[in-house]
């Protein structure tokens, strides 16, 4: 069963993925802020992450730029509110950008090919 | 001196008005009470006083010489009166010039325009007593027209006028004095015919095109004797000008060139004298910085006029702008709304589909739909405080105990702080039973600030709310043990959107410090970091309106 982590700050969002990913049959770990997420990473070694921009302690960004740094084979899927992010250079090394939304086929899809392709 | 009394005959003994030196010798008067001025002449013109004189010959030597040396000194003596006569006639003429003068100079501190100024200059050079002259113009240089422009004339246009104007001036006995002051008044006369007639000549600054631009580019006065019309240079000016002599004298101040004092004699055609001339450039000078310090001042006033207009019209587009700022906050704010709503949306949304998918699998569970009300509700807490920040403040102040007030705002949040662990400390004072206050919109900052304060002691901490009395305000203040807030932080504190938590709005502490200036209080800020934050508010005990 793939190992996926999820980073977001947002409780009820943070529920709504995991029961979501739970059920696509996924084996998932929770973090809520940049610190905790890095941690995890280490010392799970998730299959995947999906990470949210804006958290706190430590920015997504560099949470992204540091997980790279560990292990560049982790695919990452930066997941924000915010389209303002995809011109920054620093996400470039993400493996896919989403907006957030309601409807979370997408994630699941992206999810889904990424975890094959490795 | 008895036995010469019988020895001369005058022939005309006595008779004449005037004293004889012999007559009073003989009636042997007190000489020294004879008025020498009108004597000496008459006695040295004497038939009589010369036969005396020459009776002398023949005799010594000595009474001979003495006799022909009192002679030559009375002589003398009558050149002397003549010359003392004339500069005492001249010094009388001056002490007019200069009490006119004066007299003009303090007319002018007191005069509020130009034309008045102009006036008054022009009745100082006709008056009779001193300057004299039947008539007197100023021209003026016009910087921006580049031209010399007639501003004023003073005196009759001819002889017809200037009959009337005479009779009027005798039969009414109007003194100098009157004159200034009813010019000083604007009781004037209405424009005669000269000065209309000066207003409409603009000369060229040229020196060749005409006489005044030439004595003014010299800065010397002119004293034109008898002179062709042809040669003053300006049909219209030749028309006014009297052809049997003008002066013109340059104004200056502090050398600068304004313009030209013009006079004539056009009604007596008296020769105009080079020591007239002399006194009208006194005069001019004089005239020239009054009429400077009235070109600057006049300048001033419409300098002035504008600014009061450009002051009016900042006024209008002040109120405009402060609207505008804060429509332009409320289009910042639709931004942000828009952020701030997209969470709970994509929340709501999200469980919607989950909600859906599993009812028609059969799983349904409730812990989905209860999140999704929670969404809800937190969509509408975020639309009624952009609501409360962007709507024009109206406020409902009663009389009210601000501690009841904190303890109904602590009653509300009790449950909240036993979850988040925290400790509440209450030191409230007596003496704010009656504070004026809006008790809706300040229990509104007081949730929103113990809120950031249960956010900024994360894992727990202690509270304290404290109320006070001090001057003519109720203090209100919210301490926490929290994280603090950084220098970065406090210097963006209460702007509207700015949040460092991940769930806040940026609106809380934007509303709180509205609400507070509403009530003309004021909100202070101080915090360590890592040590903890203490909010104060002040607040009038009274609101006057």
């Amino acid at each position: 069963m793939p190992k996926i982590l999820i980073v977001e700050d947002e409780p009820n969002l943070l529920e709504l993925y995991t029961k979501e990913m739970r059920d696509e049959g996924y084996e998932v770990l929770t973090a809520m802020d940049g610190e905790v997420a890095l941690d995890l990473v280490k010392k799970q070694l998730p299959d995947l992450v999906i990470l949210d921009i804006k958290i706190r302690k430590m920015d997504g960004l560099k949470v992204l730029h540091e997980i790279k740094q560990f292990n560049k084979d982790i695919p990452v899927i930066l997941n924000s509110a915010y389209e303002t992010f995809k011109s920054d250079f620093s996400s470039w090394v993400a493996d896919a950008y989403l907006v957030k939304t309601s409807n979370l086929d997408q994630l699941k899809l992206n999810t889904k090919k990424l975890l094959q392709l490795n | 001196m008895e036995e010469s009394k019988h020895q001369f005959h005058c022939p005309t003994p006595y008779s004449s008005n005037t004293t004889c030196w012999l007559r009073l010798a003989i009636q042997q008067a007190d000489l020294s009470e004879l008025p020498l001025d009108k004597n000496l002449k008459n006695c040295l013109d004497c038939q009589t006083f010369n036969q005396l004189s020459l009776r002398a010959k023949g005799r010594r030597q000595a009474d001979q010489t003495s006799n022909y040396f009192t002679k030559f000194l009375f002589s003398q003596l009558d050149s002397y009166n003549d010359q003392l006569k004339s500069t005492d006639g001249s010094l009388r003429k001056r002490l007019e010039e200069l009490n006119v003068l004066k007299k003009v100079s303090d007319a002018l501190l007191k005069s509020d325009d130009l034309d008045k100024s102009l006036l008054l200059i022009l009745s100082g050079a006709t008056a009779g007593q001193a300057f004299g002259f039947n008539r007197a113009f100023i021209f003026l240089i016009n910087e921006k027209r580049n031209v010399l422009e007639g501003k004023m004339a003073l005196g009759p246009q001819d002889n017809n006028e200037a009959e009337k104007i005479w009779e009027e001036l005798k039969s009414k006995n109007i003194t100098f004095d009157q004159i200034i002051h009813n010019i000083l008044k604007g009781e004037g006369k209405p424009e005669n015919e000269l000065i209309k007639k000066t207003k409409k000549i603009a000369l060229s600054l040229d020196s060749q095109d005409n006489i005044l631009a030439w004595a003014l580019s010299d800065k010397k006065s002119l004293n034109l004797k008898s002179f062709p019309p042809n040669q003053v240079g300006n049909n219209k000016l030749a028309q006014i000008l009297s052809p049997c002599g003008i002066v013109v004298v340059p104004i200056l101040s502090e050398g600068k060139p304004l313009g030209v004092l013009v006079a004539d004699n056009l009604i007596t055609a008296e020769p105009i004298l080079d020591e007239d001339l002399f006194a009208l450039e006194t005069f001019a000078n004089q005239a020239g910085s009054e009429i400077e310090n009235m070109l600057l001042h006049r300048e001033l006033r419409l300098k002035y006029q504008e600014l009061e207009h450009i002051n009016q019209l900042l006024r209008e587009n002040q109120s405009y702008l402060l609207k505008h700022e804060r429509l332009a906050d409320i289009g910042k704010l639709a931004t942000t709304a828009a952020h701030e709503i997209k969470t709970p949306l994509i929340a709501i949304g999200g469980y919607a589909r989950r909600v859906l998918k599993n009812y028609t699998s059969g799983k349904l569970d409730l812990r989905d739909l209860e999140i999704i009300i929670k969404e809800v509700e937190r969509l509408e807490e975020i639309t009624s405080q952009i609501l409360d920040y962007s709507r024009e403040s109206k406020l409902s102040i009663q009389r009210n105990d601000l501690n009841r007030i904190v303890q109904e705002a602590l009653e509300v949040l009790e449950s909240k702080f036993k979850y988040d662990n925290i400790l509440l400390q209450t030191v409230l004072s007596d003496d704010l039973k009656e504070t004026d206050l809006d008790s809706h919109r300040i229990k509104q900052v007081l949730f929103n600030l113990i809120e950031n304060a249960i956010d900024a002691m994360f894992g727990g901490g202690t509270l304290t709310i404290r109320t006070k009395k001090k001057d003519n305000y109720a203090v209100l203040e919210i301490e926490d043990t929290g994280s603090g807030i950084n220098q970065n932080e406090m210097k963006k504190l209460f702007i509207p959107f700015y949040s460092t938590k991940p769930t806040g709005s940026g609106l809380g502490l934007a509303v709180s410090k509205k609400i507070v200036d509403d009530h003309a209080g004021f909100i202070e800020v101080q915090s360590k970091p890592n040590e903890g934050t203490r909010f104060t508010i002040h607040l009038p005990l009274n609101q006057k309106s």
